[in-house]
């Protein structure tokens, strides 16, 4: 690929941030990024959202939850 | 059950369980809701920002997953039958509860386009994760994920809360791997604008 312009980093950065990237592409983002502060405080947002979102849900049922929904199967599943 | 019965289900296999179930044993019923409620629920909340509507998604997939057990046949991982049946369930009470205020897939799709802003880049990244996951980010992301057209929202939470691979999220959705990147993609740049917004706004005051 030519030069890595700061728009064609933000067409791959999902696939760059996955890793599910060709080798070749990838290390044109890397050398574009050793030269460019704007696009590497993108591709850190672009992460850090992935890391929020997980955080932010990683809910589980409640234990009377749990237990409702166990004595409702129970309740169907004799009729 | 004793605890040892117990013990030996949970070594088992799903495919193991399901013959068990298949070969008439009912006592298998429990160890599969307990490995797979927390993924419903997780998938269900995710996409449906409610906790007694995922409460209710769960019985009606375990329910359903129970009165069709005897006819699985294989040709799926039990994991994607289930989540399968999930994600219908779950779409169809997100239909029942629609509201006015889904985006429509032009106004996501223009993220797709969005040029990277020319600002001094905030560096709110380098903040630990607890001081960003405020009450308020964590209003900020459940309402972006509310807005998100329904494909946009599952692939979101399936891919990145869940940890499916794209190819897995495509057989369950019926989509091809660039399609789901694409959904992906702009579901992630959305969520990731509205977060900088409110950051901005947190760190700098305005």
């Amino acid at each position: 690929m030519a030069v890595l312009r700061c728009k064609d980093l933000f067409t791959h950065i999902g696939d760059y941030v996955d890793g599910e990237i060709a080798p070749a592409l990838k290390a044109d983002i890397d050398q574009h990024l050793s030269g460019c502060q704007l696009c590497r405080a993108v591709v850190e947002s672009y992460k850090k959202t992935i890391n929020l979102l997980r955080k932010a849900s990683t809910m589980e049922p409640d234990q009377e939850m749990v237990k409702r929904v166990q004595k409702y199967l129970s309740s169907r599943l004799t009729k | 059950m004793d605890e040892k019965a117990n013990q030996e289900l949970s070594e088992l296999s799903d495919r193991e369980l399901v013959e068990r179930f298949q070969a008439g044993d009912k006592n298998v019923l429990s160890e599969l809701l307990n490995r797979y409620q927390s993924r419903i629920y997780r998938l269900s909340y995710g996409i449906l920002r409610n906790p007694q509507d995922a409460e209710e998604v769960i019985q009606e997939v375990f329910l359903r997953l129970f009165q069709k057990l005897d006819s699985f046949k294989g040709d799926s991982t039990f994991a994607s039958w289930l989540y399968r049946v999930a994600i219908n369930t779950t779409y169809m009470k997100l239909r029942e509860k629609r509201g006015a205020d889904m985006l429509s897939l032009d106004s996501v799709s223009q993220y797709l386009d969005e040029q990277i802003e020319k600002h001094d880049a905030l560096d709110w990244t380098s903040r630990p994760d607890d001081e960003l996951l405020t009450e308020e980010s964590l209003k900020i992301i459940s309402e972006v994920i509310e807005q998100l057209p329904e494909e946009f929202k599952t692939v979101l939470i399936l891919r990145d809360v869940e940890g499916l691979s794209t190819e897995e999220v495509g057989k369950l959705l019926g989509l091809t791997p660039p399609a789901i990147k694409s959904r992906l993609h702009r579901a992630r740049l959305f969520l990731r604008k509205r977060l900088e917004e409110f950051y901005r706004q947190l760190f700098e005051g305005g």
